[in-house]
């Protein structure tokens, strides 16, 4: 799967140089580039962005109005700064409106913005895969708990003195019980 | 005042031996008999008219020598109260003759009014004259007596004598009003001379001649001459090191009669170091012509020394300002220039690799082997190092970095020939050039906000300027319009206002412009915008100095005009009008 990266500057060499630098580093992830906190927002509503790396100074909104907009909309995506204005004003706002997990200050080395980016899609898509997981034991314990409460003592796996399962016979067939399931779970996963 | 006079009373003296005589007179001028006299003479000779004879009563005086005329004339004076008018008889024995008589009353009373009645004269008129000096206050009366002639000629004389009185108590008064007003004045002159002493500035005064009529006490302790002196001298010639004459020779010249001119004037003092004196030169007007000239100032070599000091920190500050937003305006090319440096670089050592691809290629044709391997190499490194993509990209990575450092190198530059601390004299300025330089270092203050337009005139002319200073001006203005326009652009209105700056060339004198789209500047402070310490900008935006320093700077310093037009919500146009010619007091 893919990762996508939105650049957002309003100076287009900062722009076509960080896309240049990051294909020609066979980075996986694609890049979509934004001068404008306007035009970044138009594109956050059309596509699934992974990240957002934005520069603070641009005209209309600033870098910190637009991660401060996105925490709040798409708290998912990755939120970076990478500014010429490297106060200690600037950074406090993006931490605290924005929320943001690194602040990088022009010029800063590609190889390292890379790196970085790199950890947070990776990070990140380990935190959507747990949050999957952790969903899907829900559901199957949740369905579990349905078929206890139809067929008492299903969830119960019976021994007799030899150690062989001994299955009790009730009116569902055993045929019938494990066809529900098989669709259960393959609703489960679609 | 000698006595309360009542002018309708007269005092007569009769000075005859004759005791009838002395009877004829009380009847014609005592108040009732008079009145009954006069009737019938009014009456007999002069008709209607007569009533309108002033109406005079006597006290009358006998005496019948002339010794006993001077005792009651001594008498009278010493009352206060003299006689009027005297009759005296011509022959008087056995005492003084008539004209005896005459000298000694008169030796008291010169201003006795004296009629000589005379029958027969022992002395022709020459005579007496001659004998008394005098032909006035003196008639002659011929006996026998006219009536008529007698009163009126009693009523002439008193009438005279008390005009005459009167007269003496003006002149008296005049004299001693005319004393007090000197008084006053001279009192008024000697306080006017202390005040002028007293005063810190210089006071010279220069006569139509070109001489010294004036030096107080202050310049005679700057220039070390004393006003013995100076005073009297022609002031050009006086023992002072003027830096240049020519100035010196232009301050007293005087050019327009109406109107006081400022100067600036440098001299050398005692110490051989240069002093700055500022000098208000004003024309005295006497009567028609041109009474000379009056200078009045000071030693303004400490204020002037503290105004470049108070400029300069201002300038610091703004330059400091702009160092924030100059560091971003740097690392912003500085970010895609080492970008796309990294990237040709890596780019390079990837071509490397192909290059020995290459040279292996070449070795193997010239032994004349079969490179059909490695031909598959070649075309595998091709790939692998994304030469297509290369082959794209370096030319593109190339003109971002020429033009990421153009863009550093022109920063710097501007931001050095902004800072530049100037010269103390103004030097010919190319505007248009300055105007494009501060636009530069100032872009971090308005590209947000605005964009900013120039239309400068092609054919302006150098202008005589202080370099830094106009320089702050125009950045104060700039950062102003960008503050104006940041008021209404933010985030709800995203588009960018308008800031431009026109330049044009009009006769002896330049216009600079800075027009905004910004709020306006309400009515209710127009008057305030010039003045020092005023701002509308909220803590750590604004001082309130540029404004007043730029007036300053465009005022006093270039003898230009700082000016604005406003309309609310819709903009200000700030112009700036500088003289060509360099006017008075300042040089190029």
């Amino acid at each position: 799967m893919t990762h996508t990266v939105l650049l957002v500057d309003d100076e287009p060499y900062i722009l076509s140089s960080l896309q240049r630098g990051f294909e020609f580093r066979n980075e996986t992830f694609e890049t979509l580039s934004a001068s404008s906190a306007r035009e970044a927002l138009v594109i956050l509503e059309a596509k699934d962005i992974d990240l957002v790396i934005t520069d603070q100074d641009m005209p209309g909104m600033s870098g910190t109005e637009l991660l401060a907009e996105i925490h709040k909309k798409y708290p998912d995506t990755v939120r970076y700064m990478l500014t010429g204005q490297g106060t200690l004003d600037v950074a406090i706002q993006a931490i605290n409106s924005g929320a943001i997990s690194r602040f990088f200050t022009k010029p800063c080395i590609i190889a390292d913005l890379a790196m970085s980016i790199r950890q947070s899609l990776e990070h990140k898509a380990l935190t959507a895969a747990a949050k999957q997981l952790l969903q899907t034991v829900k559901k199957q314990s949740t369905e579990l708990e349905r078929l206890e409460r139809q067929h008492p003592g299903i969830t119960d796996v019976k021994t007799d003195h030899e150690g062989f399962i001994t299955a009790e016979h009730d009116e569902t067939s055993l045929e019938e019980l494990l066809q529900e399931l098989r669709r259960k779970s393959q609703g489960a996963e679609r | 005042m000698d006595q309360d006079h009542s002018s309708q009373k007269g005092r007569l003296l009769i000075i005859d031996d004759n005791r009838s005589i002395h009877d004829d007179f009380h009847k014609i001028l005592d108040q009732r008999d008079a009145d009954v006299a006069l009737a019938e003479a009014e009456t007999a000779f002069l008709g209607e008219a007569a009533l309108f004879t002033p109406r005079i009563t006597y006290d009358i005086d006998d005496a019948f020598q002339g010794q006993e005329g001077l005792e009651l004339v001594v008498k009278a004076l010493h009352e206060r109260r003299p006689y009027d008018v005297a009759f005296v008889d011509m022959r008087m024995p056995p005492g003084w003759d008539g004209v005896e008589t005459i000298e000694r009353l008169w030796e008291r009373d010169a201003a006795l009014q004296i009629v000589i009645c005379t029958a027969y004269s022992d002395y022709t008129w020459a005579e007496i004259i001659e004998r008394l000096g005098r032909n006035d206050n003196l008639l002659i009366l011929k006996k026998p007596f006219d009536n008529v002639e007698v009163s009126q000629l009693a009523v002439a004389l008193t009438e005279k004598r008390h005009l005459a009185r009167q007269a003496a108590m003006k002149m008296e008064q005049l004299e001693a009003l005319v004393e007090l007003r000197t008084q006053t004045l001279q009192e008024t002159n000697l306080e006017v001379e202390c005040l002028l002493s007293a005063i810190s500035s210089l006071l010279i005064g220069i006569d139509g001649e070109g001489m010294v009529r004036r030096w107080n006490a202050s310049t005679e302790e700057l220039f070390d001459i004393s006003a013995d002196t100076a005073i009297g001298q022609p002031f050009g010639r006086l023992d002072i090191d003027w830096v240049n004459r020519d100035d010196m020779l232009k301050l007293i010249s005087i050019e327009n009669e109406h109107q006081s001119e400022r100067h600036e004037i440098e001299y050398y003092d005692r110490h051989h170091a240069i002093r700055l004196l500022g000098l208000s030169v004003y024309p005295v007007k006497k009567a028609q012509q041109i009474g000379g000239i009056l200078i009045l100032g000071r030693d303004i070599t400490e204020q002037r020394l503290l105004e470049l000091k108070v400029h300069q920190t201002q300038k610091l500050e703004s330059i400091g300002q702009l160092a924030a937003g100059l560091a971003h305006e740097i690392n912003t090319p500085i970010q895609f220039v080492s970008g796309n440096l990294d990237f040709l670089q890596q780019g390079f050592g990837r071509l490397e690799q192909l290059l020995d691809d290459h040279d292996r290629l070449v070795d193997a044709l010239l032994l004349n082997q079969c490179p059909e391997a490695l031909l598959k190499v070649v075309a595998t490194t091709k790939e692998v190092i994304k030469l297509d993509f290369l082959k794209k990209e370096v030319p593109k990575a190339f003109t971002e970095v020429i033009d990421g450092v153009r863009r550093v190198t022109e920063i710097v530059q501007a931001m050095k020939s902004f800072s530049h601390p100037g010269s103390q004299k103004k030097t010919a300025v190319d505007l248009n050039k300055a105007i494009l330089n501060t636009v530069t270092v100032s872009r971090h203050e308005w590209q947000r906000i605005a964009d900013i337009k120039t239309d400068l005139a092609l054919d302006l002319p150098l202008v005589p300027c202080f370099l830094g200073e106009f320089n702050q001006v125009m950045l104060n203005l700039i950062v102003n319009a960008a503050h104006a326009i940041g008021d209404v652009v933010d985030t709800h209105h995203p588009n960018k206002g308008m800031i431009t700056i026109r330049t044009h060339h009009d006769g002896s004198w330049v216009r600079v412009e800075v027009e905004d789209t910004g709020v306006g500047i309400p009515d209710s402070i127009h008057r305030r915008i010039f003045d020092p310490f005023f701002t509308t900008k909220e803590v750590g935006k604004g001082t309130g100095q540029g404004l007043s320093i730029a007036h300053n700077i465009i005022v006093n310093k270039h003898g230009g005009n700082l000016t604005f037009e406003t309309q609310k919500n819709q903009g200000t146009i700030f112009k700036i009008d500088l003289p060509l010619q360099d006017i008075k007091g300042m040089r190029v």
